[in-house]
């Protein structure tokens, strides 16, 4: 075989440019456009969905009892982690007669954050994000949303988070 | 006649990118009101993202 007769041979294994393999074409490109469109509704729906079910079937909260109230003098923290081991929150005594509890990750990139006393506020220290302490709203900083408050119950003098008891 | 066919295939890939801009902010935005629990805004955000799928697939079957 000579060596035109092999260039040929292989020309007929390969019938495709290597250019013209990569070319991708305008159509073909707004196929992919309309792909995205559709992953893009399943991604918006299915939190939909998520939503709805959450609503229909909230899990039972366990009851956990957090401290004694003796345990924590005016402008005191305690840590706990509530529901799960994983989720780190904190109780707060911000007036003799009133505690209040956030989950202690900001609602920007999750790092903890730490009660400042005497200005009543939760300061983020990885990007200087504030908390009221009064209600958890954003104060300053880029988080955009407040911090998620646990409802706190006192029974007797005992401070209790949860639905059952 | 091609550069008309041209000029069509243009417009509408760029209606799409449009559209599929829509769709991520309705993703986006979806996403931050669930996380941060507010309300239900899944729903209305799921509808609006169909009614532009259904337009995303008429252009991609109108340029076919």
């Amino acid at each position: 075989m000579s060596s035109e007769q092999k260039r040929e041979a292989w020309r007929e294994d390969f019938p495709i440019h290597w250019e013209d393999d990569e070319y991708v074409t305008r159509r073909e490109f707004t196929k992919f456009l309309g792909l995205t469109s559709f992953a893009l509704f399943l991604g918006t729906a299915w939190i939909a969905v998520w939503e709805r079910l959450q609503r229909w079937h909230p899990g039972a909260r366990p009851a956990q009892r957090i401290a004694h109230i003796t345990e924590l003098d005016l402008g005191e923290v305690k840590l706990f982690r509530y529901p799960t081991a994983q989720e780190p929150c904190i109780l707060i005594r911000i007036a003799p007669d009133r505690f209040v509890a956030y989950s202690q990750l900001c609602t920007h990139l999750v790092c903890p954050v730490v009660y400042e006393g005497e200005k009543q506020r939760l300061r983020c220290p990885c990007h200087e994000g504030y908390f009221s302490a009064e209600d958890g709203r954003v104060l300053a900083g880029p988080p955009k949303r407040p911090l998620p408050k646990i409802a706190l119950s006192v029974r007797g003098d005992e401070i209790w988070v949860g639905d059952r008891v | 006649m091609k550069r008309q066919r041209n000029t069509v295939l243009s417009i509408a890939m760029a209606f799409l990118a449009v559209v599929l801009l829509v769709q991520l902010w309705l993703l986006v935005g979806t996403l931050e009101a669930f996380m941060g629990g507010e309300g239900l805004v899944g729903l209305p955000a799921a509808l609006a993202s169909g009614v532009c799928l259904l337009i995303a697939a008429w252009l991609v079957w109108s340029v076919e």
